[in-house]
C-alpha cells in the first residue's frame, strides 16, 4: 500500500505505521509470555534429568504432564501467530470482502492483554447472521482498535464492554455498549475528527448514545 | 536457611513451573497471580525477595512496586521484564527496585539475584541493629 493509496482510503502512512507498530508490539509481548512458559518447562525437564542422575524416579505421568503443558503453549503461540498473519495480510489488497464479526474477533484477541491491564472485560456477541462487507480491511481493523483504545483511555478502570453487530436500515452497525460507564462527549468528538477520513471511505459514522453509555460505528457500504 | 521468595505474575503456567524449579533448589516460594493481593501478602510475610512482573492486569507493575516500597522501603524487589520493557525495568530501579531480569528467565541468574537480595536484606538488618545499639548507648550517656 503506497502513500497515495493509503491517503485515498483515509489513513496517512504515519497513522498506518503507528497502528502496525502497536499491533506487532502487543503480539510480540504475547509470544514472549508463551516462550517464557516453554522455557521454564524445558528447564524443569533439565532439572528432573539432573535429579534422576541422583536417583530421583520420574513417573511417565509426570513427563506426559510437562509435555502437554508445552503442547498447550505451542498451540497458544500458533493462534497468536495466526492472528498476526491475518493482520499482516490485511494490506494485500485495497478492497476485500470480509466478515465483520470475524475481523472484530481477532482484533479483540490482539487487544485483549492491553484491555486486561486496565481491567476492561470485553464480550463480543456473535450475530446470528454473517455480515460481510467489501471495503478496505486494514482501515476497518484500525477503527476497531482505536474504538477500543478510545474507551480504555477515557474511562475509569473495570469497564464491562459489550460489542454487538447488526444490520439495520441498510447500514451495518458495530455497537460498543459501556454498560454503567460513560464516555465524555469531548473525547468522543476529538476521536471522530481524527478518524473522519476513514469514516468517509466507509460512508460511515460514529454516533455517541445520548447518555454516553454506548456508541455505534456505522458502515454504509 | 532457605530464601523466602514471593513470585508475582499473572501467567499461572509460568509461575507454577518457576515456583517448582526454585523450590527444587531449596527456596521457599509463595505465589500471587494478581497485583492486588501482593501488598496484603507483603504485610503478613517476611520475604527475602519479591519477583514482580511489570505487565499485569488491573494494575501497572510500577504502581505495585511503589505501593510495596511505600510500606516496606527495605523490601528487595526484582522486576521481570520483556525486551520492550527493559526501559521500564530501569525506571523501576530508579523507583527503588533492587534489580531486573528479562523473560525468558535464566534461572541461574535469577538465583544469583535472589541471593543478592537476601544479602542486601541482612546488611540492612545489621545496619538497623547497629543504629539501635548506638542510639541506646547515646541515651545511656555512653
Amino acid at each position: 500500500m503506497n502513500d497515495n493509496i493509503s491517503y485515498e482510503f483515509g489513513l496517512t502512512q504515519q497513522q498506518s505505521l503507528i497502528f502496525n507498530g502497536k499491533v506487532t508490539a502487543s503480539v510480540s509481548h504475547d509470544i514472549k509470555n508463551v516462550m517464557a512458559i516453554i522455557n521454564e518447562n524445558a528447564g524443569l525437564l533439565q532439572d528432573i534429568s539432573a535429579m534422576m542422575e541422583e536417583g530421583f524416579v520420574l513417573s511417565p505421568h509426570r513427563l506426559d504432564g510437562i509435555a502437554k503443558k508445552i503442547e498447550i503453549q505451542i498451540s497458544r503461540a500458533n493462534e497468536i501467530i495466526y492472528r498476526l498473519n491475518r493482520f499482516a495480510h490485511s494490506v494485500d489488497e485495497d478492497i476485500v470482502e470480509f466478515d465483520i464479526y470475524e475481523v472484530t474477533e481477532y482484533m479483540l484477541k490482539i487487544y485483549e492483554r492491553i484491555a486486561k491491564s486496565k481491567a476492561m472485560k470485553i464480550n463480543l456477541i456473535k450475530p446470528c447472521k454473517n455480515y460481510k462487507i467489501k471495503t478496505n480491511l486494514f482501515n476497518f481493523e484500525y477503527l476497531i482498535w482505536y474504538c477500543l483504545d478510545l474507551i480504555l483511555k477515557n474511562i475509569i478502570k473495570e469497564t464491562n464492554l459489550e460489542i454487538t453487530i447488526n444490520f439495520e436500515n441498510q447500514v451495518y452497525n458495530v455497537i460498543f455498549n459501556l454498560n454503567d460507564k460513560v464516555l465524555d462527549e469531548q473525547s468522543f468528538n476529538l476521536f471522530v475528527k481524527k478518524v473522519s477520513r476513514i469514516l468517509e471511505s466507509f460512508q460511515g459514522n460514529l454516533i455517541l448514545g445520548l447518555d454516553g453509555k454506548n456508541f455505534i460505528l456505522q458502515i454504509n457500504i | 536457611m532457605a530464601q523466602k521468595v514471593l513470585l508475582v505474575d499473572d501467567e499461572k503456567d509460568f509461575v507454577e513451573v518457576l515456583q517448582e524449579r526454585l523450590e527444587n533448589r531449596g527456596m521457599s516460594v509463595q505465589t500471587s497471580f494478581t497485583p492486588l493481593s501482593v501488598v496484603e501478602k507483603v504485610k503478613k510475610e517476611n520475604y527475602d525477595a519479591i519477583i514482580l512482573d511489570l505487565q499485569m492486569p488491573e494494575m501497572d507493575g510500577l504502581t505495585v512496586l511503589q505501593d510495596i516500597l511505600n510500606d516496606h522501603p527495605d523490601m528487595q524487589v526484582i522486576i521481570l521484564t520483556g525486551h520492550a520493557t527493559v526501559d521500564k525495568g530501569i525506571k523501576a530501579m530508579k523507583l527503588g527496585a533492587m534489580d531486573f531480569i528479562e523473560k525468558p528467565v535464566d534461572i541461574n541468574l535469577l538465583i544469583e539475584k535472589i541471593k543478592t537480595a537476601e544479602a542486601n536484606k541482612l546488611v540492612i538488618i545489621d545496619q538497623k541493629m547497629e543504629n539501635m545499639i548506638k542510639d541506646l548507648m547515646i541515651s545511656k550517656g555512653w
